[in-house]
């Protein structure tokens, strides 16, 4: 990782597109979540990667590389969202399908769909740490890294919202 | 309980970026590559070549100002006592002296004059 860090300093084109296949996906489904839509994630995505080439500098003394494109990313999606805000847009929910590939078994789809609609229940922090920690792999020390909260907070914000969605999946 | 709760959302396959969205951003990558070091050494050339050219210009207009005050308002004023000397040695020596030396005093009074309102810095009380 090290390696690619410093290939990414130098500017290598390669590189880019390694880091892309090694986060991409999970960045863009934190994305999603994030700003509610796949659309507004692919114009995320892409601000990211430009935003990341521009402070190329930096990179190569960045020690979680991984934590570090989460955070540029959390940092476009805030724009997005501020963008938003101004315009005034309106999002519908994610469903299911806009956060999971589609299962053939109807039980995991049903299972699916009570999860996507889990999840829209939680407060925006909530959800945040659900996501990064669940479906971005991060630990809790780099999610505290990413959005900028205490540890012990992104710990607690964690179990709060799984009690929060194991009371919705027993309703 | 939360255990479950975990195993639940893992289990579901978390849906990546589109195809089609990995071309995108890796061309709009490489666009910004090609893109930043020219515009940045150029700004880079730029930032440095007005902090120099205003530096020549501050040194210019200071070497100057005196003769360009001079040439908007005239000569600065002669304090009247050195009128006074000049008038009162003239008809002792002759004009031309009297001249020569009201030039030198005061060419020394507004060199001291500056000399005191430099060392009381910019805003003398």
């Amino acid at each position: 990782m090290n390696d690619l860090a410093q290939r990414l300093a130098r500017g290598e084109p390669a590189a880019f597109g390694e880091l892309y296949d090694c986060c991409g996906d999970r960045v863009h489904h934190y994305l999603t979540t994030f700003l509610g839509s796949r659309d507004a994630a692919d114009e995320a995505m892409q601000d990211t990667f430009v935003r990341l080439v521009r402070s190329r500098d930096r990179l190569g003394s960045v020690e979680n590389l991984v934590a570090y494109v989460f955070t540029v990313a959390r940092n476009e999606a805030l724009r997005g969202v501020e963008r938003r805000a101004r315009d005034n847009k309106r999002l519908e929910p994610l469903g299911a399908a806009d956060l999971f590939y589609d299962a053939d078994d109807p039980v995991r789809r049903e299972q699916a769909e009570a999860v996507a609609n889990g999840l829209q229940r939680l407060g925006d922090e909530q959800r945040e740490v659900v996501e990064l920690k669940i479906y971005g792999g991060l630990t809790f020390r780099e999610i505290a890294d990413v959005t900028g909260v205490p540890l012990q907070t992104a710990a607690t914000r964690y179990r709060a919202a799984l009690e929060c969605l194991k009371e919705w999946f027993a309703r | 309980m939360s255990d479950d709760v975990e195993g639940l959302l893992e289990e579901l396959v978390p849906r990546g970026a589109p195809t089609r969205l990995r071309s995108r951003v890796l061309d709009a990558t490489a666009n910004e590559l090609r893109r930043p070091a020219r515009l940045m050494n150029r700004l880079r050339a730029a930032v440095a070549a007005a902090l120099l050219v205003g530096l020549g210009l501050n040194y210019v207009v200071s070497a100057h100002q005196d003769e360009r005050l001079a040439q908007v308002i005239g000569p600065p004023p002669r304090p009247r006592a050195v009128t006074i000397v000049a008038e009162t040695i003239a008809p002792f020596t002759d004009a031309e002296t009297a001249e020569m030396l009201e030039r030198q005093w005061c060419q020394a009074f507004w060199q001291h004059q500056k000399a005191l309102l430099r060392s009381s810095g910019p805003y003398p009380m």
